[in-house]
C-alpha cells in the first residue's frame, strides 16, 4: 500500500510533475466532461466545431483574397486555412486554458487532483476539435492535388509547439488571474491583437523584409510559418528558430510559475 | 515512519490563516493548532465541534486540498474524500453519464465503475430516469443518485463531511446500511456538527474545541465524555447533568438508554420536603414534532428520601421512523401547572429491528404499528 506525507513543505518540481503524470486519467475525465457538456443537447452537435473555422475562412478568403487581391503561390484558400486551423487551435488553449481554474472553483474546492491537469485537459478538448478540422484540411489538398511528402511530418513539431505555448501562456495567466480576477478580461484582447502580429490570413511576404523578420520572434507566426514550409514549400527565416525556442521557454516559465502559485490556490478560490 | 497498524497518523498539525480583522488589519488566525492523533486501520472516527472549530480545514488538509502551515500528516493508502455530496456532476449530462463522471473524477477506473453500475442504479431507485439529463430530476433523486456513487465506491480511507443528513429517511437507512458495510475494510472518517448521525458508525471521537488555545478531545467513543461537552456540542440536547431543585425535588440524574424492548427513561430524584402533586411524563414525538404519545405517571407520593422513577417504551408499539422521547417533570406552583422538561433522546426504529415474522414494516407504515389482538377463523373450507 502506498504511502503519503503531508507537510507544509512544497513540492519538489519533479515529484509534482511525476504525481501530475500519475493522475493523468484525470485530464481526460475533464476533457471528455467538457466535450460532453458542450455537445449534450445541441443540434449541431460536432457542426460547431468545423463552423466556426469554416466561416472564419470564408470570410478571410472573400475579403482579402478576392476584395484586396493578396496573392500568394499556391491557392490562398490552403493558405489561409493552415493558418487559421493554429491560430483556433492556440486560440482554444490559450482562453480556455486561462480560463480553466476559475471555470473548475468547485472542483478546486472539493476534489485533489495536480491543478496543473486543468488547463492541460483544455489541450485534450482542443486535439479532438483539431482532428476534426484538419480532415477537412486533407480534404482539401487531396482537392487542390498536392502530393503526399515527407515534409507534412512537420505537423507533429508545429502541433506540440503550438500546444505548449497555448498552454504556457495559459498557466501563466491563470496563476494570476486566480487572485485578481479582472486580469481574466486581458485574454479577448490578446488574442484579438495577436491575430494581427501573426501571419494567420496575410502573407509574410507583405511586409518589408527588413521588419519581416522580426515577425517571427512571435511563436505562433513561427510555428504556422514552419508548417507552411512542410506543405507549400515556403521560404522560412532562421529566425522562425527563435520564435520556435521562445514558445517553449514560455511553456516552461508557465509550468514554473503555476506550480508556484498552486498552494495559495487553494486559499483564494 | 508510520507504524504497520496505522492508516492515518497525524503529528503536531496546525494550520494558520491571515484574517482581516474589523480595524484592517491583518492578524494571524489559528484553524488548527498542534493537533495530533491516529488511527489504526478499521477504526471509525468521527469530528465533531461547532461551525468554525476547524472540522473543515482538518478535512481540507487530509484531503490534500489546502496544506498545513506545521506539522505532518501520514497516509496508508487509497483516500477518497466526499467534501461535497455531487461535486464535478453536471445538470445537463445524464444520470448514466453522470455516474461514470463522477466515479472518475474521484479516481474509479470505467471498468470498476461498470462493474458496480447496475448496484449504483438499483441502490439510487432512480430506474429509467437514467438516461434522463439529472436537471429534470428531483432534489431528491439527485441526492439519492449522488450517495448511490459514493456508497460503490473502493478506498482504503472514506472521509466525509456533513453529507449524512440528506435524503428521505428510508433512503438515510439504506445510506447507514450501506456505510455500516463498507466500514470493514475502509477506514471511516465523518465530520458532522450533529453527534446523533454519527454516533452509531464510529468507535472513535475527535472532538475540536471552539476556544482560543484550539484545543480537542480525542478518545475511543466509549469513554468519550458526552456528558462533559453536552452544553458546548448543542445537538446533545440532554444539557448537562445538574442538579435542579423545583418545588423541593432535586433531581440527581436522568437518562434514557436503550433497553431490550425499547427505551428506558430512568430519573434518580431526591425529594427534601414533602410537596404534593408531583407527576412524571413522557412525550414521544415523531420527525415533523407531532406528539404522539403521551403518558404521565402517578403522583409521587412525595415523602422524604431518594427516588428511582423508571418508565420503559416498547419499541414494538411504533412504525418505521425517527423520533424524540422527551421526558418531564410536572408539578403546581402558585401560577398554576409547570412542566419540567428533563431529557430528549433521539430513537430510531429503522428496517429489520422489529420482529422477523412480520412484512418489511415499510411497505405498509404507521406512526403507530402495535401488534394487536387479530382473530383469523376459516369459516368455509373447500
Amino acid at each position: 500500500m502506498n504511502t503519503r506525507l503531508i507537510t507544509s513543505r512544497p513540492e519538489k518540481l519533479k515529484s509534482y510533475l511525476k504525481k501530475a503524470w500519475s493522475y493523468r486519467s484525470m485530464a481526460w475525465v475533464l476533457a471528455k466532461r467538457d466535450i460532453k457538456i458542450k455537445y449534450a443537447q445541441s443540434l449541431v452537435g460536432i457542426g460547431w466545431v468545423v463552423l466556426q473555422p469554416l466561416v472564419a475562412v470564408a470570410v478571410y478568403t472573400i475579403f482579402f483574397s478576392r476584395i484586396l487581391n493578396l496573392d500568394t503561390a499556391y491557392p490562398y484558400v490552403l493558405f489561409v486555412v493552415s493558418g487559421v486551423i493554429f491560430w483556433s487551435l492556440f486560440n482554444y488553449i490559450f482562453s480556455q486554458g486561462s480560463n480553466a481554474l476559475l471555470q473548475n472553483q468547485d472542483l478546486i474546492r472539493k476534489l485533489y487532483f495536480p491543478r496543473v491537469l486543468l488547463p492541460v485537459s483544455k489541450v485534450l478538448v482542443a486535439l479532438t476539435e483539431f482532428v476534426i478540422v484538419f480532415g477537412l484540411f486533407v480534404g482539401l489538398l487531396i482537392y487542390y492535388g498536392l502530393p503526399p511528402s515527407v515534409k507534412y511530418l512537420v505537423l507533429i513539431p508545429v502541433f506540440l509547439g503550438t500546444a505548449c505555448f497555448g498552454l504556457g501562456l495559459a498557466m501563466l495567466l491563470s496563476a494570476v488571474t486566480i487572485r485578481n480576477r479582472d486580469l481574466h478580461h486581458i485574454v479577448p484582447f490578446l488574442v484579438y491583437f495577436g491575430i494581427w502580429l501573426t501571419p494567420v490570413f496575410y502573407p509574410v511576404t507583405i511586409i518589408p523584409s527588413a521588419y519581416a523578420k522580426w515577425l517571427y520572434v512571435n511563436p505562433m507566426a513561427s510555428y504556422i510559418q514552419w508548417f507552411r514550409w512542410g506543405f507549400f514549400s515556403e521560404p522560412i527565416d532562421y529566425f522562425s528558430w527563435i520564435g520556435s525556442l521562445l514558445g517553449l521557454l514560455v511553456c516552461l516559465a508557465g509550468i514554473l510559475v503555476f506550480k508556484a502559485q498552486e498552494d495559495k490556490i487553494a486559499d483564494s478560490v | 515512519m508510520i507504524g504497520d497498524s496505522k492508516i492515518l497518523e497525524v503529528n503536531g498539525l496546525t494550520k494558520i490563516f491571515s484574517r482581516t480583522t474589523s480595524q484592517g488589519k491583518k492578524e494571524a488566525f489559528y484553524a488548527l493548532n498542534n493537533l495530533s492523533f491516529a488511527l489504526k486501520k478499521g477504526q471509525a472516527l468521527g469530528i465533531i465541534g461547532k461551525n468554525g472549530s476547524g472540522k473543515s480545514t482538518l478535512l481540507n488538509i487530509l484531503s490534500s486540498i489546502i496544506r498545513p502551515s506545521e506539522g505532518e500528516v501520514f497516509v496508508r493508502g487509497k483516500v477518497l474524500s466526499i467534501l461535497d455530496i455531487g461535486t464535478g456532476m453536471h445538470p445537463d449530462l445524464s444520470g448514466r453519464e453522470n455516474i461514470f463522471l463522477r466515479g472518475e473524477l474521484l479516481g474509479m477506473s470505467k471498468q470498476d465503475i461498470q462493474k458496480v453500475y447496475s448496484d449504483i442504479v438499483d441502490f439510487s431507485e432512480i430506474g429509467d430516469f437514467i438516461e434522463t439529463p439529472v436537471k429534470h430530476y428531483s432534489s431528491g433523486m439527485f441526492l439519492r443518485l449522488a450517495f448511490a456513487i459514493i456508497v460503490h465506491l473502493k478506498a482504503d480511507i472514506l472521509l466525509l463531511d456533513e453529507v449524512l443528513s440528506v435524503g428521505d429517511l428510508g433512503f438515510r437507512e439504506k445510506v447507514k446500511h450501506a456505510l455500516n458495510a463498507m466500514s470493514s475494510e475502509t477506514t471511516l472518517i465523518i465530520v458532522s456538527h450533529e453527534i446523533h448521525t454519527i454516533r452509531e458508525f464510529v468507535d472513535s471521537i475527535l472532538y475540536l474545541k471552539s476556544d482560543k488555545e484550539r484545543s480537542y478531545v480525542f478518545s475511543p467513543k466509549l469513554d468519550f465524555p458526552f456528558d462533559k461537552f453536552a452544553a458546548d456540542l448543542s445537538t446533545i440536547q440532554s444539557e448537562e447533568v445538574k442538579i435542579y431543585t423545583a418545588h423541593d425535588v432535586i433531581l440527581k440524574n436522568q437518562k434514557v438508554v436503550e433497553s431490550d424492548i425499547g427505551y428506558l427513561a430512568q430519573f434518580t430524584l431526591e425529594i427534601t420536603s414533602v410537596s404534593k402533586e408531583v407527576y412524571f411524563g413522557i412525550q414521544v414525538f415523531n420527525d415533523i414534532d407531532i406528539p404522539i404519545l403521551t403518558s404521565v405517571s402517578q403522583e409521587l407520593k412525595a415523602l422524604e428520601g431518594t427516588y428511582c422513577v423508571e418508565v420503559s417504551l416498547e419499541e414494538r408499539l411504533f412504525g418505521y421512523g425517527q423520533y424524540s422521547i422527551q421526558c418531564g417533570l410536572m408539578f403546581q406552583k402558585n401560577d398554576g401547572w409547570t412542566v419540567l422538561p428533563l431529557s430528549t433522546e433521539k430513537m430510531t426504529i429503522s428496517y429489520g429491528e422489529k420482529d422477523s415474522k412480520s412484512y418489511p414494516k415499510e411497505v405498509f407504515n404507521g406512526i403507530l404499528q402495535p401488534t394487536l389482538d387479530w382473530k383469523l377463523t376459516l369459516t368455509n373450507s373447500s
